[in-house]
């Protein structure tokens, strides 16, 4: 056990610091409480004994408190109020007298005494050390997303949010600092109230939108703040789970007082960003025709000298000439639709004395844009918080949700997918009886048929809760305990009938997903002398988490009105399970002198059950440090310098999400003709560990002319290590490659952030500005050049960043003959000859240079406006898809581009699309031509809303009014060719970014709603 | 200190909690087995057996590839038009086979994963004391280990064997782990390779039984050899083998030539890879040739000419096995969705004796003549008075037709009249190409 010796020293040198002793009879104190400009009292400023918020009092209409029953003795007293910075004042109190304090306290408008949550407390800004970004629950609420991170899109710097495509139920993908793994996740961790919650997709079936994060069970207006843990100072006290940075969601709770409803409801209208351009009945036949004729008059085609008649009877799937001719079909039209959505939010809040509660119920109704595809969730949220005594009080939260998400297929996997592509324009929908036209012979390119077949539904149920008890041994040392669980459970029942195939086949998947964790801390924290405020955090947390997962599939039906598995001839079953935990020892000491110098230290110990045996405890150390030179007095001089900061960290977190027993050698189980079998797995690596992150952050934080104008800096280096390779073995030995801690990346960035306070008197008028920029760089990884997830051409290869293309370059069209030309590597020169391998060149990067959001507010009397741009730039999106509809498939059954129009004619002809040549080996070359650049800026959100005067919320009996109209991405400037430059295929990963493969498209959506509160 | 007590109230607590709290640490794998348990008793043996048989069953393997690509480089099939033809079945058509061309990539390394674990069974086989090991199911396991390893290099010794430079495949008869100068294996000749492929089969046919529920027995093992020695030009020993299958009299020609291609293997089939209804070996086969399930490959002209104007309708071979479906000719041999895919069948047996005996026998054709008629009579045709070669062909073609024959055995005559290219038989654009990640780990392999 001499692992707990430190954390045992550490926590009785703690109780030491804490004794103090008490006497029987009291004193009072009391006091008034003004604004330091203004002189006007300040009503609602809490004042309390440091330590002791049970002896505390609010300021009543004139400002003065009274605190009575107050043990003689020597206190800091504190003041606070939302706004203002908070003030601290010595006081010595005698038996039975009363001291009279006054405070006049400061308009804060950097909120430099705001409390941001930290790992396991919390911590007022002035004092933070290390990279955090914090964001608030106005900034997040109605936005119509279905995930909550979705909405941090522009909203801080450092963190890039893509929303992967505009479907309801869709993903996000989420980047803090940049991609910092090639096999394990890089997405943050999540933690709301302490618990630790799994995020990731339980879907079947790639092409459907099958990255519906379980994030979406959460409902953002139940959200109080998000905090971001951006730096390992920050992150490192979640240890081996916190390199790709941490995001704290803390939900809300009652706040003492009279009941409070708040009632916020909306309802909007949807709409894709932009149509693609694809070809017309007419345009299709003739292009089509025109390569037909092209290829016919070549010797070297296998086309050569067929005649028109040949192209009519090589129509496909049974398509005659006359179906031909009298057919036009916008197949994009038929898989698209407007969105409706509509919320409904209730919350309940208040309390009185010792209890406060927060309930609310909500309802979120989501028809996206593709047909079929629909979003609902009703979601529920009770919190009750008691205090026993001063020094005892306990807690709850519970979040249930349920969530129904209606999925079609997109992608290459049909839909709108199948839509932009194989639905040929010639093709009718239905044939001259009224069937379904090609419904089984298309290859399911009728997608009205292939919709009306399937019925794919998956219902999710989560329930994310906590108790906490909190015992307060001494006024500065707390003891904490809290146990909290995330379950998920979902039930995905898949529907493809008779239309399409022969035998109808049902599935039914369940996922369960079960989590515990607990936390117990012991959390000191006092002032010596109004100088030296010391705090210190012991604590032990362990987490576990449990999948199963079972499903039937069925097919054969004995009837056709018996559509679960079980009504099939044929059954077939699976089932899975895995398991994973985490036991985690911290401390973390924290010491500020004088309100200017700040330093903290802080440790985990981590042991996780994804380790090998011989490296199962890792240790993950962080120290940040900060100076607040304006409290200096040589900087008081420096009038328009009201706040300056400078910081600097270094700290190691590790990245766990490698999988579970992946160090394990392990056979698979199998069968073969209904015989058991058994086969080589995974080879073992006992050593396998978590991927480790020492970044290094420097920090300013600033604020002038009294904190107008306020803003940060940072610059930080981020060095991946015993990052998880899958070291390629020769596969003569049976396996292919073994799992091993050995590659290493950096990335490096700086992130700036300002906000202005531009107007401030009756119109007013603020600005906020984020930008980041960050820069990745793959430094070893053992000379591999490990290609992407999916197809799209990305690679991960030393010297480049992570996710850089290999293609090759195009230098447009022969105009002597149409031909496409390419860069030969070798000698410069333009040739016409195929040669992947000797010129492919690295190129591109699918992570934006630079990235941020530009938010400007107004409010006159009672209306407010306010716009965001946010933007990427130069980043690039691969169009995977572009080798075949920009005339690589012309005669290959896939519709095209309008861009084609332009193609090659005769010989003269300056263009870059070549000559139409019938089924092209064309369509299997990866070229720069499709990557684009996809930089853009938007303008992601303006809002317009009006609040009823005072005066009239009273007359009505209701304590606020807010009406509001609100556009989401209603403009996007871009170079980008295809149908949005957000985008994220499918099957993304952390090497496959920015590629699209008929990708569903952004939307951008208009709504009207209200906030009322009474 | 009062304070004190409650303190350690809470560190008493939370030290009975602790070790609790650790077992969070030991989470079971619960999917698979653990190396160590793999390899204790019979069971261990014979699923590792299983294991390698549902290899084989895959679709890059006798599942598919093993016949379609080399079907995709040859004569006898086009592109349908209906499935859609991927990038890699494109490079085969085009004779343009690069190093990252993922089907040979995945043919490669499932063949040798399947090698490795016949070597694993067999390396462990002496370790294992459970007294149910008898000698009987002992000569049976590393009969059917012998018989797998030696089939499976001999598949992909014809697709990656170099007749230019004599090289053929990498050779491995042990595990060879994966650090270690072992595991860095160069190619061994292809003289090599059929030493090492008919010492383990005549190895295996000693060791096997005559039947052994549906998997690989005595006759399978002879009769791969019979087409191993067929391959290698040897002869008389095809001969003589072919004769203990064909007198074994545990196979027949069937007259209805569907059987062959159901679920249950038709009475001629010697080693079939077999389906169930929830574990179907066709599945990929269906996906290239069956036309409801999207054919992508459908009969070229070539093998329709022959089909058409060599027998007509008399032969079963055309009229039970193909059809005129749409506006197209479909092959049906691969229509049964949860059929047993056939490995080797009788009527190659004939038919490799008839060329063995036409070569041994230049001046007395009746051997072979009766052979070939054998065959013949039995798919519909009548008998023929005279052999030529050309006969001899053709009824091997349309016999063994997307079979995974013909490719080789154009290369094995070394004629040149691949479709439209002309390439010669020994063209390294004929070759597929070792993966270039193997180049890259194993600097002691040659590239084709």
């Amino acid at each position: 056990m001499h692992k707990f010796k430190l954390i045992r020293t550490f926590v009785l040198v703690l109780s030491l610091l804490a004794i103090y002793s008490a006497t029987a009879q009291t004193g009072t104190i009391k006091g008034k409480v003004i604004d330091k400009r203004s002189g006007e009292s300040l009503p609602g400023a809490n004042v309390f004994i440091e330590g002791h918020t049970f002896f505390g009092a609010s300021a009543d209409i004139n400002g003065i408190f009274t605190i009575q029953n107050v043990v003689p003795g020597r206190y800091a007293l504190i003041c606070s109020f939302t706004g203002y910075k908070r003030l601290l004042k010595d006081v010595q109190l005698v038996a039975g007298q009363t001291v009279t304090v006054d405070f006049e306290i400061e308009e804060d408008k950097m909120m430099l005494d705001e409390v941001v949550v930290v790992g396991y407390g919390t911590k007022r800004k002035r004092d933070i050390t290390s990279s955090i970004a914090k964001v608030k629950s106005q900034d997040i609420e109605n936005i119509p997303v279905t995930n909550f991170n979705a909405a941090l899109q522009g909203k801080a710097p450092g963190i890039q949010v893509t929303q992967d495509n505009g479907m309801a139920g869709g993903g996000v993908t989420i980047r803090i600092r940049g991609t910092s793994s090639i096999y394990a996740s890089s997405e943050p961790l999540y933690i709301v109230d302490g618990v630790p919650i799994f995020t990731g997709s339980f879907g079947t079936g790639t092409g459907f939108p099958d990255k519906a994060n379980v994030l979406s069970q959460l409902n953002s207006n139940d959200i109080e703040s998000i905090e971001v843990l951006k730096d390992a100072a920050a992150a490192a006290i979640y240890g081996a789970r916190a390199a790709n940075g941490v995001i704290l969601i803390t939900t809300k709770k009652g706040k003492e007082g009279k009941t409070v409803f708040n009632f916020d409801y909306y309802a909007g209208i949807s709409d894709v960003t932009k149509k693609l351009d694809v070809l017309n009945a007419e345009q299709y036949l003739s292009l089509t025709q025109e390569a037909w004729t092209n290829s016919a008059a070549d010797p070297n085609s296998p086309q050569f000298g067929k005649t028109m008649d040949d192209y009519w009877a090589n129509l496909p799937f049974g398509i005659t000439k006359k179906i031909a001719q009298n057919t036009s079909v916008d197949w994009i039209d038929q898989s698209l639709r407007k969105g409706f959505t509509q919320s409904a939010n209730l919350s309940a809040s208040g309390g009185s004395g010792k209890t406060t509660y927060y309930v609310s119920g909500a309802y979120l109704d989501e028809k996206g844009v593709l047909e079929g595809n629909n979003f609902k969730r009703f979601s529920t949220k009770m919190s009750l918080n008691q205090k026993v005594n001063e020094k005892f009080q306990f807690g709850t939260s519970i979040n249930i949700s349920k969530t129904i998400n209606n999925r079609v297929p997109t992608g290459w996997a049909g839909g709108l997918g199948t839509a932009q592509s194989r639905s040929l324009p010639i093709m009718p929908i239905y044939d001259s009886v009224g069937n379904y036209f090609g419904a089984r012979t298309s290859g399911k390119a009728n997608i009205v048929a292939e919709r009306e077949n399937l019925d794919y539904v998956a219902h999710g149920v989560s329930l994310l809760g906590h108790i906490y008890g909190e015992y307060k041994i001494t006024p500065y040392l707390k003891f904490r305990s809290e146990i909290g669980t995330d379950a998920y459970y979902q039930r995905e029942r898949k529907y493809e009938g008779t239309i399409l195939y022969e035998d109808a086949i049902s599935s039914d998947r369940r996922v369960q997903v079960e989590s515990w964790n607990s936390n117990t801390t012991l959390n000191f924290e006092r002032t010596f002398n109004a100088k030296h405020d010391v705090s210190a955090l012991a604590g032990i947390s362990v987490y576990e988490n449990r999948q199963y997962e079972v499903e039937l599939v069925g097919t054969k039906y004995a009837n056709p009105s018996l559509t679960n598995p079980n009504g099939g001839t044929i059954q077939t079953g699976s089932d899975y399970e895995s398991a994973y935990g985490f036991v985690s020892y911290f401390a973390r000491a924290g010491y500020t002198y004088n309100n200017r110098l700040l330093a903290t230290v802080n440790i985990r110990r981590d042991g996780s059950s994804r380790f090998g045996p011989d490296n199962r405890w890792g240790y993950f150390p962080a120290v940040s440090m900060g100076y607040i030179l304006s409290e200096e007095r040589f900087m008081k001089d420096i009038e328009w310098l009201s706040f300056l900061k400078i910081r600097g960290s270094y700290g190691i977190t590790g990245n766990a999400e490698i999988g579970n027993f992946r160090y394990l050698g392990l056979y698979y189980t199998t069968k073969y003709n209904n015989e058991p079998g058994i086969g080589v797995s995974n080879l073992s690596n006992p050593e396998l560990g978590w991927e480790k992150s020492g970044q290094l952050d420097i920090g300013l934080d600033f604020g002038i002319l009294d904190g107008r104008i306020s803003g940060g800096f940072d610059y930080y280096i981020k060095k991946t290590s015993d990052m998880l390779l899958q070291v390629n073995v020769p596969q003569t030995s049976g396996s292919s490659s073994i799992t091993r801690n050995v590659g290493k990346m950096d990335n490096t960035g700086v992130e700036f952030f300002l906000t202005s306070n531009n107007l401030i008197g009756r119109l007013k008028w603020s600005t906020d500005i984020n930008l980041s920029r960050n820069k990745n760089e793959i430094t070893d990884i053992e000379g591999q050049i490990i290609s992407g997830e999916n197809y799209g051409n990305n690679f991960a290869q030393e010297g480049h960043p992570i996710g850089a293309w290999r293609l090759v370059e195009y230098a447009g069209v022969n105009p002597e003959n149409g031909k496409p030309l390419f860069i030969n590597q070798l000698t410069g020169e333009k040739t016409e000859e195929w040669n992947y391998d000797r010129d492919a060149v690295v190129v591109g990067n699918p992570y934006p240079e630079i990235f941020g959001g530009v938010n400007n507010n107004f409010s006159y009397q009672g209306f407010d406006f306010s716009f965001l741009f946010t933007f990427a730039l130069g980043q690039d999106v691969y169009r995977d898809d572009g080798k075949f509809f920009e005339g690589g498939k012309i005669g290959s059954n896939w519709n095209q581009m309008t861009t084609i129009l332009d193609r090659w004619q005769t010989a003269g002809d300056v263009t870059d699309i070549p000559k139409l040549v019938w089924e092209d080996t064309y369509s299997t070359y990866n070229t720069t031509q499709y990557l684009d650049d996809a930089s853009y800026v938007r303008l992601k959100n303006i809002v317009l809303g009006y609040t009823l005067p005072q005066k009239v919320a009273d007359r009505l009996k209701i304590q606020k009014l807010r009406i509001y109209v609100m556009g989401t991405n209603m403009l996007t400037f871009t170079d980008y060719k295809g149908w949005d430059p957000e985008v994220n295929r499918d099957a993304s990963g952390n090497i496959t970014q920015g590629v699209t493969y008929l990708s569903p498209p952004q939307i951008k959506t208009f709504q009207i709603g209200l906030n009322l509160q009474f | 200190m009062k304070t004190i007590y409650k303190l350690f109230t809470i560190l008493f607590i939370g030290s009975i909690l602790l070790p609790a709290c650790e077992k969070a640490l030991d989470m079971e794998q619960k999917m698979e087995l653990s190396e160590e348990l793999a390899f204790t008793s019979v069971i261990g043996l014979q699923t590792a057996v299983i294991g390698m048989y549902d290899r084989m069953q895959g679709g890059d393997l006798y599942g598919g590839n093993f016949q379609a690509a080399g079907d995709m480089l040859g004569d006898f099939v086009k592109k349908s038009g209906e499935g859609n033809i991927v990038y890699e079945e494109t490079q085969m058509f085009d004779k343009n086979l690069t190093p990252d061309n993922r089907i040979s990539a995945s043919m490669w390394s499932n063949a040798y994963w399947i090698v490795n674990q016949a070597n694993v069974i067999l390396a462990n086989i002496p370790a294992v004391t459970d007294p149910e090991l008898t000698p009987a199911i002992k000569n049976r396991i590393e009969g059917e280990c012998l018989f797998v390893r030696a089939a499976i290099t001999f598949e992909i010794l014809r697709y990656w064997g170099n007749p230019k430079t004599g090289l053929g495949v990498p050779l491995l008869t042990k595990p060879t782990g994966i650090i270690g100068d072992d595991a860095k294996p160069s190619r061994a000749t292809i003289e090599a390779c059929y030493t090492q492929i008919i010492a383990d089969l005549n190895k295996a046919m000693d060791q096997l039984p005559e039947t052994n529920s549906q998997r690989a027995t005595k006759w399978a093992a002879a009769a791969y050899l019979s087409r191993v020695y067929f391959y290698k030009g040897d002869y008389p020993n095809c001969e003589i083998i072919s004769t203990s299958v064909i007198e074994s009299n545990k196979f027949d020609l069937v007259d209805s030539l569907p059987l062959n291609y159901l679920p249950e293997p038709g009475k001629e089939t010697i080693f079939a890879i077999m389906s169930t209804k929830t574990d179907g070996s066709s599945g990929t086969l269906n996906g290239y040739y069956r036309k409801a399930s999207g054919a992508k490959l459908s009969p070229s002209n070539d093998i329709l000419k022959i089909f058409l104007f060599s027998g007509g309708d008399a032969d079963k071979r055309k009229s039970q096995l193909l059809a005129f479906i749409g506006s197209k000719w479909f092959s049906t041999k691969y229509d049964d969705r949860y059929m047993s895919v056939p490995v080797i069948r009788l009527a190659e047996i004939y038919l490799n004796r008839a060329e063995a005996r036409f070569n041994l026998y230049p001046t007395n054709p009746t051997l072979a003549l009766a052979d070939m008629n054998m065959v013949r009579t039995k798919r519909g045709l009548p008998a023929e008075m005279s052999l030529t070669f050309k006969k001899l062909e053709y009824e091997r073609t349309k016999e063994l037709y997307i079979e995974g024959d013909q490719f080789h055995n154009y290369r094995r005559l070394q004629k040149s009249s691949m479709s439209n290219y002309n390439l010669p038989y020994d063209d390294s654009r004929l070759m597929f190409k070792i993966p270039q990640r193997e180049i890259d780990v194993n600097p002691n392999l040659v590239q084709n």
